[in-house]
């Protein structure tokens, strides 16, 4: 697989070092450290908000670090869970003195490496606290349920609340309402390729796609015959419908990374279409890429039931370039 | 006995059967996971071999060090489990220069202890606690520790996994071996050579 990138090793401090060079009004860096932070540093009095994972899905996460949103990013190898001192750096980065809240979406790695930081920081005399997500209906177990495109639903909402100077608890309160409510599916038609090994995450046929997919370039939870975008979206809608009431929600169409816009367009116009017809009412609508796995070429539904209070942080005011508002 | 330098010597021998099975560990991982496990694991182990160029008063101070590596350079989950692993086993090697049979065996039983407790998973999830906590289970002198570890590895392949990435596959993860059971036994093995 050909990519446009240096040394696979450098992949993402090179994008860390770039980012910043291109945006410095935005974000800073920790010297010698693969973590985002806000270029005006912490904001005293402000509950801290902290997420990240591994790299290979920007914009999340670094994206969404700016007024409004997160204080700090940490970005991990491509795919794999940063390790708790760099975590930690990230706490410390966005601890304005009234605690630190961090958003960890449910993978073995991330929770582990985001709790043992958690203690760290425990250690240092930083309040700390975490919210899990984990939005992903393509594994029935609820409890080993992925956190993938919602997670974005949650930095937007704890950003908002934190930012409005709610307290650690207010903040997670609100975070835990999105993250127990928000619901994902993904699909893709083409898998995408580790860096490092230049392997793609599965193989494909020509006439092959993967439904139920994460966001890791993992397998799916179902490998079916390809098929139209339409049938695609009833499919993944079957799901969701079976978990999100109708009612007014905001709906989040989701590129893997390598999905072209008009394609995006096309998968929201029969997402949007099939969801008024069943009785929901899309308040508010987002389409693009959000949470991505590298070049991977498909699509993730995510729906949010929407309240006032949800929805007035959802339109609150946002800095972060991967979601400006 | 396991010298200071015998577990040097061990973790050197890890490093380079994890860097010769790299590209099969990643495979495996592609498979039932995200396909970074060789990699993970051969960054780690490559940042491992050069803290053993230092000098070090106790296996307790080795092993630690060695954990604390682990943990901030493997990432994933591998990183925390291997990593709190060597640190637990740590605490029972403690001031230690030299360890026999029985020790290391106390030293590997916290280590698979606290990949349980952090991993919050059990035996038969496929993981790699299905190679820690048989092979230590009744673990003698005398037993052959490459066979027993080849056969626990082999044994996580008509597992279904119920825990980690592997799980979202379901019944389909079913016929191919962990990849953490893999490295699991890599390291014990290496570990096991030199305790004599």
């Amino acid at each position: 697989m050909k990519k446009l990138i240096g040394e696979a090793n450098e992949l993402v401090s090179q994008m860390v070092e770039g980012m910043v060079h291109a945006h410095p009004d935005v974000y800073g860096r920790i010297e010698g450290v693969n973590v985002i932070c806000r270029a005006d540093g912490a904001k005293s009095g402000k509950v801290g908000l902290v997420s990240g994972g591994g790299s290979g899905h920007e914009p999340a996460h670094a994206g969404y670090v700016g007024d409004g949103m997160l204080d700090a990013a940490v970005c991990g190898e491509v795919f794999t869970s940063p390790t708790p001192d760099m975590v930690l750096e990230g706490i410390k980065a966005a601890d304005g003195g009234n605690g630190v809240l961090l958003v960890v979406k449910n993978y073995a790695g991330d929770v582990m490496n985001f709790e043992l930081a958690a203690e760290l920081a425990d250690a240092e005399g930083i309040k700390v606290d975490h919210v899990v997500v984990a939005d992903d209906v393509a594994i029935s177990n609820k409890d080993d349920r992925r956190g993938v495109a919602g997670t974005v639903f949650v930095h937007k909402v704890a950003g908002a609340a934190a930012a409005s100077g709610k307290s650690l608890e207010e903040v997670k309160a609100v975070a835990e309402k999105v993250a127990s409510h928000v619901r994902s599916m993904g699909m893709a038609v083409e898998p995408c390729y580790m860096p490092v090994s230049g392997k793609p995450g599965f193989d494909l046929n020509e006439e092959e796609m993967e439904i139920g997919i994460g966001i890791h370039g993992e397998r799916g939870v179902e490998r079916k015959p390809t098929t139209s975008v339409d049938s695609i979206v009833d499919d993944l809608l079957d799901h969701l419908k079976q978990e999100v009431e109708p009612g007014e929600v905001a709906v989040m169409v989701n590129g893997m990374g390598g999905t072209p816009l008009s394609e995006l367009y096309v998968t929201y116009h029969f997402v949007a279409k099939k969801l008024e017809d069943a009785g929901y009412t899309l308040k508010r609508k987002y389409v693009g890429n959000y949470m991505t796995s590298l070049e991977m070429h498909g699509f993730s539904i995510t729906l949010l039931p929407l309240d006032e209070e949800i929805t007035t942080y959802l339109d609150a005011p946002s800095a972060a370039h991967g979601f400006k508002i | 006995m396991l010298t200071i330098d015998g577990l040097k010597e061990a973790l050197r021998n890890a490093q380079s059967e994890i860097e010769a099975n790299k590209d099969t560990l990643t495979d495996l991982d592609r498979a039932i996971g995200d396909g970074d496990h060789g990699i993970n694991m051969s960054r780690g182990f490559d940042a491992v071999s050069t803290i053993l160029n230092e000098d070090y008063d106790s296996l307790g101070a080795l092993s630690k060090k060695v954990g604390m590596t682990l943990m901030a350079k493997v990432g994933g989950a591998a990183g925390p489990l291997y990593g709190s692993a060597f640190v637990k086993a740590a605490t029972a090697f403690g001031d230690a220069t030299e360890a026999d049979f029985s020790l290391v065996k106390s030293a590997l039983e916290e280590g698979s202890a606290s990949i349980k407790a952090r991993g919050k998973s059990e035996v038969g999830q496929k993981t790699m606690v299905d190679v820690w906590e048989p092979f230590l289970t009744d673990l003698s002198e005398s037993d052959d520790f490459t066979e027993k570890l080849d056969r626990l590895v082999k044994d996580t392949e008509d597992m279904k996994a119920t825990k980690g990435r592997a799980s979202y596959f379901g019944e389909s993860s079913r016929g191919t071996i962990d990849p953490g059971a893999m490295s699991s036994a890599i390291i014990l093995k290496a570990i096991m050579k030199e305790v004599d």
